[in-house]
């Protein structure tokens, strides 16, 4: 489970917040989606609650861990699938997953065992020798989900995962998400594929300028709507522009 | 229309390259914008007075020596060579150099432009940034040999239009040599092979001119001996006479008087011109297809076998997985490996350099100092040319600004600040040991030192070094640059590198100079020395420990 609570962050010299007094809980056994248009502070929240910014204001929890006092701890319960999958070309597939392996101490059966699963899964077990900069786009992000589940973490968090996945490895994500959530374990996700989010998650939340719209499941959302039966994509677009104040 | 696209083609490239974008108004104020444009200024006239001096007591000398023997026009044939020569190594490197970036350059290929117009345009664009450099030379001479012997007011007009259709040339020919490689082989074809073939090269080139200068700058002080090098039987004059484009810049000056000077320099211009044109001509497709073709990759898929993965995937302790990143992130981006751990190779070459070119004035100081020798300087030379070494690798001062991209990934790890950036001062340390190794040895062979002095040396230079790796890493925690798109940002063009290597100068040349100041007992240096860079290595690592752990939490 993640709690965040009242979190805040001002990058540098900036007067706006990237994300203001933000209080969100992602409960176990939950996909959680996050949607928001460009730039309404969805991966500033992923990397607040991953222990990758400091926050100006309030706290992370992890499983009850504490971001702020246990760190190291709290990390250990989360597996991490960046938006940016190009951070390590220079290492080969299998330096990084060993990599993230060592990190999160991943005994060598068990790092085996999962990363021949996964790779078998995501298609990837022909090139776990090769370069990362060779990879495409799709190939890279593949294998940034594998390294986020090779410690098998209570909370996955995924920025975008979507992007660059070909129909069958995005198939493949979405059946282990729901594997997860099924053992118990929570899922949040962001997005901007309304599809994939009105299919797959059971709870979401709509983040706007760095602030909380909406949290609740699709038929909350339709509830707040007036009861319209229109899709998550056109409640979405009306959500987002009643609050900038747009008719 | 084709023409007026093309000019803009070559104005966007020459913007793109040569725009230097200074700080706004408000900005100046803030010192520390202010203190590094200072900086820069103060660097790019140095470097220019430098190799201006260097030009011009050249040139005075070989005067000198070529005036009793009424030969004193062959210093305008060397200029011209010289500059030829260096023109074609500068435009071979730069164009080879851009091959790297042709990522981007495809980019230029959806827009409406014909293969040779987008040949014409980077050629024009390697002509502009050599021409300055092959005028530059040019003009030297003419200056000084104008100053000199008062030639008619014709002598600077063919001077000056014959530096200027010089470098048409031999940009051309790097380019008729580098197309055709580019389409031979797929192994051209990959950013990584560019990158390390025009590294190693301009590496060769820097050390065969740094052989050339000291060989000159050895002989400035004697004429007669210099214009020998450059005498009508010496291999640059043959070699001059030999390349038209030289021959004609010579004539054009000798003769300047004549029809035959102008003459010449419109031979020079037509030569220039019609090899540019000619090259664009034959190889503007060529060019292209070696652009659409770059950076083609090819994934090799390869089945493991049960053994085979089992093997690749084994648990090591955590900060042996980290150091083992530094190591390949490093290694494996040709860019930081050729500015970084390379240097400990270079460096020695430079010197060996030096060595071979100066032996004679080296002797008489050698023997000079043959009695200082026996004394401390014994251990402290080396000491101090191991510490250099071991310290002009950049790795520490650099490995935060190395890492900007991946930081908030690392920090969401769990890893301990102590275990990340330990691993970064254990990778630095690891090259500095084998430069203080390294620097210390020849110590013990130019020197004739014992075991004894080169232990002492090794000691010393391994504590200075260890601390410029704290010192130097505690800089680029508390100052990295983190916002780059170029690698080469991170190391070469970051200033905390600079930094630290004019820092590593300054000591080292002041405890130089301390040591011959102090009168101090043989061991007493080494035990001052010792004692005072132990302390700061000890309070380095524990202030720094403590800073690192907080200041990793304000990375972003």
């Amino acid at each position: 489970m993640i709690e965040l609570k009242n979190i805040s962050k001002t990058y540098g010299k900036s007067t706006v917040k990237a994300v203001d007094s933000l209080s969100l809980t992602i409960p176990n056994g939950v996909i959680f989606g996050f949607l928001g248009p460009n730039g309404a502070g969805k991966t500033t929240t992923i990397k607040a609650l991953s222990g990758a910014l400091r926050l100006d204001e309030g706290s992370v929890a992890i499983d009850g861990i504490s971001m702020a006092d246990a760190p190291l701890e709290a990390k250990q319960h989360i597996g991490l699938v960046n938006d940016n999958p190009e951070l390590f070309n220079r290492l080969k597939a299998h330096e990084f997953l060993n990599f993230i392996g060592d990190v999160f101490s991943v005994p060598s059966d068990i790092r085996k065992e999962r990363i021949d699963d996964l790779a078998r899964r995501f298609s990837l077990s022909d090139v776990l020798t090769t370069s990362i900069g060779s990879m495409s786009r799709g190939m890279k992000q593949k294998l940034s989900i594998i390294a986020s589940l090779i410690h098998d973490p209570e909370n996955w968090i995924l920025d975008e995962p979507m992007v660059g996945l070909d129909p069958q490895a995005s198939f493949e994500l979405k059946e282990i998400m729901r594997e997860r959530t099924k053992a118990g374990k929570s899922v949040f996700f962001s997005t901007h594929v309304m599809e994939v989010a009105e299919k797959v998650c059971d709870r979401l939340a709509i983040i706007n300028k760095g602030k909380i719209i909406f949290a609740g499941n699709l038929d909350d959302l339709r509830l707040l709507k007036s009861g319209q039966q229109n899709s998550l994509e056109e409640l979405f677009l009306s959500l987002v522009d009643s609050t900038n104040g747009v008719s | 229309m084709m023409n007026s696209r093309l000019l803009k083609l070559i104005s966007l490239y020459i913007k793109s390259t040569f725009a230097i974008s200074l700080p706004a108004k408000a900005e100046w104020k803030k010192p520390k914008v202010l203190f590094k444009w200072i900086g820069i200024a103060a660097l790019t006239i140095l470097v220019i007075a430098d190799f201006s001096f260097i030009f011009i007591m050249m040139n005075l000398s070989l005067y000198d020596g070529l005036k009793p023997a009424g030969m004193q026009s062959m210093m305008l044939l060397n200029a011209a060579t010289t500059s030829a020569v260096l023109v074609f190594v500068f435009a071979f490197l730069m164009a080879l150099s851009m091959f790297s970036m042709a990522g981007i350059e495809s980019s230029f290929l959806v827009l409406p432009f014909s293969a040779r117009q987008l040949f014409a345009a980077k050629i024009a664009l390697v002509y502009v940034s050599e021409v300055i450099l092959g005028a530059f030379m040019l003009l030297v001479a003419m200056v000084i040999y104008g100053i000199k012997e008062s030639p008619p007011f014709m002598f600077y007009v063919n001077g000056l239009i014959t530096a200027f259709a010089l470098p048409l040339l031999p940009s051309a020919i790097a380019y008729a040599i580098l197309v055709p490689l580019m389409n031979t082989s797929k192994k051209f074809r990959n950013k990584n092979f560019i990158l390390y073939v025009g590294g190693f090269m301009g590496m060769g080139f820097a050390l065969l001119f740094n052989l050339y200068l000291q060989r000159s700058m050895a002989n400035v002080a004697n004429p007669a001996q210099l214009a020998l090098m450059t005498g009508p039987d010496s291999f640059i004059s043959k070699f001059g006479q030999a390349w038209i484009p030289s021959w004609l810049a010579w004539i054009s000056m000798r003769r300047s008087d004549s029809l035959t000077g102008f003459l010449a320099v419109l031979g020079n211009l037509a030569i220039g011109s019609a090899a540019l044109a000619a090259v664009v001509f034959l190889f503007g497709k060529a060019y292209v297809r070696s652009i659409q073709d770059f950076s083609e990759t090819t994934i090799r898929k390869r089945r493991l076998s049960r053994k085979e993965h089992d093997s690749l995937f084994r648990a090591s302790p955590r900060l042996l997985s980290l150091i083992k990143r530094e190591f390949r992130l490093m290694n494996r981006e040709p860019m930081y490996l050729l500015n970084g751990p390379f240097v400990i190779l270079l460096m020695p070459a430079i010197l060996a350099i030096v060595f071979i070119a100066q032996k004679d004035a080296l002797r008489e100081i050698s023997g000079l100092l043959a009695p200082m020798l026996q004394g401390p300087a014994g251990y402290l030379v080396p000491a101090g040319f191991g510490a250099f070494l071991g310290s002009s690798t950049s790795i520490a001062c650099t490995s935060v600004s190395r890492d900007a991209k991946t930081i908030p990934f690392i920090r969401s790890l769990p890893i301990t600040p102590g275990s990340y950036f330990l691993a970064k001062f254990v990778h630095a340390e690891t090259f500095s040991v084998l430069g203080a190794l390294f620097g210390c040895l020849s110590g013990l062979y130019l020197l004739k030192n014992g075991l004894s002095d080169t232990l002492m040396a090794f000691a010393l230079a391994l504590l200075f070094t260890t601390a410029v790796n704290i010192y130097g890493l505690w800089l680029d925690t508390a100052n990295p640059r983190l916002r780059w798109d170029n690698p080469i940002a991170a190391l070469k063009q970051n200033p905390n590198s600079i930094i630290v290597i004019l820092l590593v100068m300054g000591l080292v040349g002041g405890l130089g100079y301390l040591s011959s100041i102090l009168k101090l007992s043989r061991a007493g240096y080494f035990l001052v020395y010792g004692g005072i860079l132990l302390a700061l290595d000890i309070a380095g690592a524990v202030f720094f420990g403590r800073y690192a752990a907080r200041r990793m939490e304000y990375l972003e």
